[in-house]
């Protein structure tokens, strides 16, 4: 089975409505490019290991980094610290990941998430979707690496 | 009642934990650790009723932990709660002596359905 845009955006949709925003749906962009807020990007990252080589990419706003975090731990926006900010984002990686791991052909297997404040270097991209979420934009994207199979 | 949540992401033991609660296990003692290796510990010292535990996690993943639990004779009902799913996976939980493996996203029901069973 091969990994679209359509269905990274509805694995984001799944985790996001059970763990970070029940009332909120995500709004599928379709393709529209990350909007980068004064504060920076977070991106949590997994890769891929098996006949697919690659990562899926969690790209987001520090602001609605932080303010995914907050719900997830169920805390204040005031509350939240960096290490929740790593920890939630990296977890929402994992999460995508593992979903995504699911749908590929063949035996593969998941590192463990890493988390970034700024884009990571840009493999080739195998499919990406672009999501609304209130007023915030996320990027989430499944790459290849060099020379990497698909 | 009391259960071990083994995760090493804080963001999704609180996760799991909060869930227990809203699908009406709010009277369990909960205890936790961070990976396999710490898992093994807390279950000599804290006895739990069942063991939840991530699958992919840095020291000793979860399906070593099982393996190890079980090489020492140690049968505490045990269930994985891992973002990964597949068959393959559902296929090598049961063949170590998992109960089950709820797949994240997760949901209050879903805990409900698989827990009540064990913890009443």
């Amino acid at each position: 089975m091969s990994v679209d845009g359509e269905a990274l955006a509805e694995l984001t949709q799944a985790v996001w409505e059970s763990f970070v925003d029940a009332e909120i749906p995500l709004v599928d962009l379709y393709g529209a490019p990350l909007e980068v807020g004064p504060d920076g990007v977070v991106v949590g990252t997994i890769a891929i290991h098996g006949p697919h080589e690659g990562r899926v990419n969690v790209a987001l706003p520090a602001g609605a980094a932080s303010a995914a975090a907050a719900r997830m731990l169920d805390i204040e926006l005031a509350d939240v610290v960096e290490a929740d900010v790593h920890d939630a984002t990296g977890e929402l990686a994992n999460m995508i990941g593992g979903n995504v791991k699911a749908m590929l052909e063949g035996d593969h297997r998941l590192g463990l998430p890493s988390v970034t404040v700024a884009p990571t270097d840009p493999y080739d991209a195998v499919a990406s979707a672009t999501l609304l979420w209130g007023r915030h934009t996320l990027l989430i994207t499944l790459d290849r690496a060099p020379g990497g199979n698909s | 009642m009391k259960v071990l949540v083994v995760d090493d992401s804080r963001v999704m033991r609180q996760i799991v934990v909060r869930t227990l609660r809203q699908a009406g296990f709010d009277g369990v003692d909960v205890v936790e650790a961070t990976n396999g290796a710490e898992g093994l510990d807390v279950v000599s010292s804290e006895r739990p009723d069942i063991v939840l535990s991530d699958w992919n996690m840095p020291e000793m993943t979860g399906i070593d932990f099982l393996k190890n639990l079980r090489a020492r004779g140690d049968d505490t009902p045990f269930g994985f709660v891992t973002s990964e799913g597949s068959p393959d996976m559902r296929e090598r939980a049961s063949g170590a002596g998992a109960l089950f493996l709820i797949a994240k996203p997760f949901n209050a029901d879903t805990f409900a359905d698989t827990l009540s069973p064990i913890l009443g």
